[in-house]
């Protein structure tokens, strides 16, 4: 079995209630899952009650997991990035974490760090096609998907109009679907 | 997403998907889009090509291990007390306690869910030499899973399972077991239909398996899946 096989089958076996496969799951992800968490959320103890929420999560909806030819990594990175991104959105909402600011980059890109990644073939693919938009519209991509930035944040931000900025990143999106479909 | 914004915003629901994927649609938009996705498999399929693709995002994110507290909290979450359902969890007491009486009552009365066993279990013991093995189904999700309870592997062999599912009916072979004397199956309906009842039984075949879609080698172990 690859080592994705085999995360598969824990899951399988968690859908069924089987607790050592469960620990075994943790063992295999959390360090993935908690970096990821730890990544978005910005701060140890947001990321450790995110890492928690991910895993009840895993365990009350692992019968609902379907391979469906993807990655079961997908699936659990999804996962914990929604939970941090929820969690860091609420947190924005009641004030409790800092707002956006000019102070997060998100029109400079900086140096690429993508570019140090284990080159897995949709990595590749992925970065490819971002590098193909304009800098800008490629750290809008990023920062939302990792920074929890939604419209009105990268309007905010940018000065721009809110209907200006969803019409650029929707063009973006399908110029990035159009080059990920090549 | 409505029908309104759609005219006006390049990308219709195939930039919507990805939006969705990113977060970036408001409440009664996600809504709108999950509804449409539910009638159409390529959106389904596009949400989960964005998810695959956008996942590739945290590949540089540095991994990291979590405290070791992190996990003690999961366990007493999830095992610790008894756990309440959801439902429970969400309502206050009283109402709760009303509502599960109401709904207990319900499914009694109605008879909808009270015959329906989800989980069968089968302890498949030695027929020639020393080989025993557990296996569970949980007809819910349609998952069958096999373990080794005592006895070896052999090295030169391979192990394959059947299910067999009354007398005078074919073997259908389930694959082999891996080297650890372990499998793990997604089980088709129309063969999950079958498990109430069946036997499962281990063969030892050549290796790569039986070559005839028969068992061909003697049976090592066998036992009946039963409702639990």
């Amino acid at each position: 079995m690859t080592p994705l096989d085999e995360i598969e089958a824990m899951i399988a076996r968690v859908a069924m209630g089987d607790r050592r496969a469960f620990r075994a799951l943790y063992d295999r992800t959390s360090v993935k899952l908690f970096g990821v968490a730890l990544r978005v959320s910005g701060n140890e103890a947001a990321a450790e009650e995110v890492l928690q929420e991910v895993f009840l999560k895993v365990w009350d909806n692992a019968g609902r997991y379907r391979s469906n030819g993807y990655s079961p990594m997908t699936w659990l990175i999804t996962i914990a990035r929604n939970a941090a991104v929820d969690r860091l959105r609420r947190a924005r909402a009641s004030g409790d974490h800092a707002p956006v600011s000019e102070a997060d980059d998100l029109f400079d890109p900086g140096p690429d760090p993508e570019a140090l990644a284990v080159a897995r073939d949709e990595t590749r693919a992925l970065d490819a096609c971002l590098a193909e938009l304009p800098a800008t519209r490629a750290a809008m991509v990023r920062g939302a998907y990792l920074d929890g930035l939604t419209y009105a944040d990268i309007a905010r931000v940018s000065g721009v109009k809110l209907n200006t900025v969803r019409t650029w990143l929707r063009r973006s999106l399908m110029q990035l679907r159009e080059c990920l479909s090549r | 997403m409505s029908a309104d914004d759609d005219t006006d915003l390049p990308g219709g629901w195939e930039a919507a998907a990805a939006e969705y994927v990113l977060g970036l649609l408001s409440e009664d938009e996600a809504q709108g889009f999950e509804a449409r996705m539910r009638e159409d498999p390529d959106l389904e399929q596009d949400v989960a090509a964005w998810r695959d693709h956008f996942a590739t995002l945290t590949d540089p994110v540095a991994a990291q291990a979590p405290p070791p507290r992190v996990w003690g909290r999961i366990e007493s979450d999830l095992f610790k007390p008894a756990r309440k359902p959801i439902w429970r969890q969400l309502l206050p007491y009283g109402v709760g306690a009303v509502l599960g009486a109401t709904l207990a009552w319900a499914v009694f009365v109605s008879g909808v869910l009270v015959p329906q066993e989800v989980d069968f279990r089968a302890a498949l013991e030695p027929v020639e030499g020393t080989l025993a093995l557990t296996a569970r189904f949980d007809a819910q999700s349609g998952v069958l899973a096999v373990d080794l309870a005592q006895g070896d592997v052999p090295a030169d062999r391979a192990l394959e399972l059947w299910l067999i599912a009354g007398e005078g009916v074919a073997p259908v072979s389930l694959g082999l077991l891996d080297a650890s004397g372990g499998a793990v199956r997604s089980l088709r309906p129309l063969l999950a239909e079958r498990v109430p009842g069946a036997t499962l039984a281990v063969s030892e075949e050549p290796p790569g398996g039986s070559p005839t879609g028969a068992p061909t080698g003697p049976v090592r172990a066998a036992g009946q899946l039963i409702a639990t």
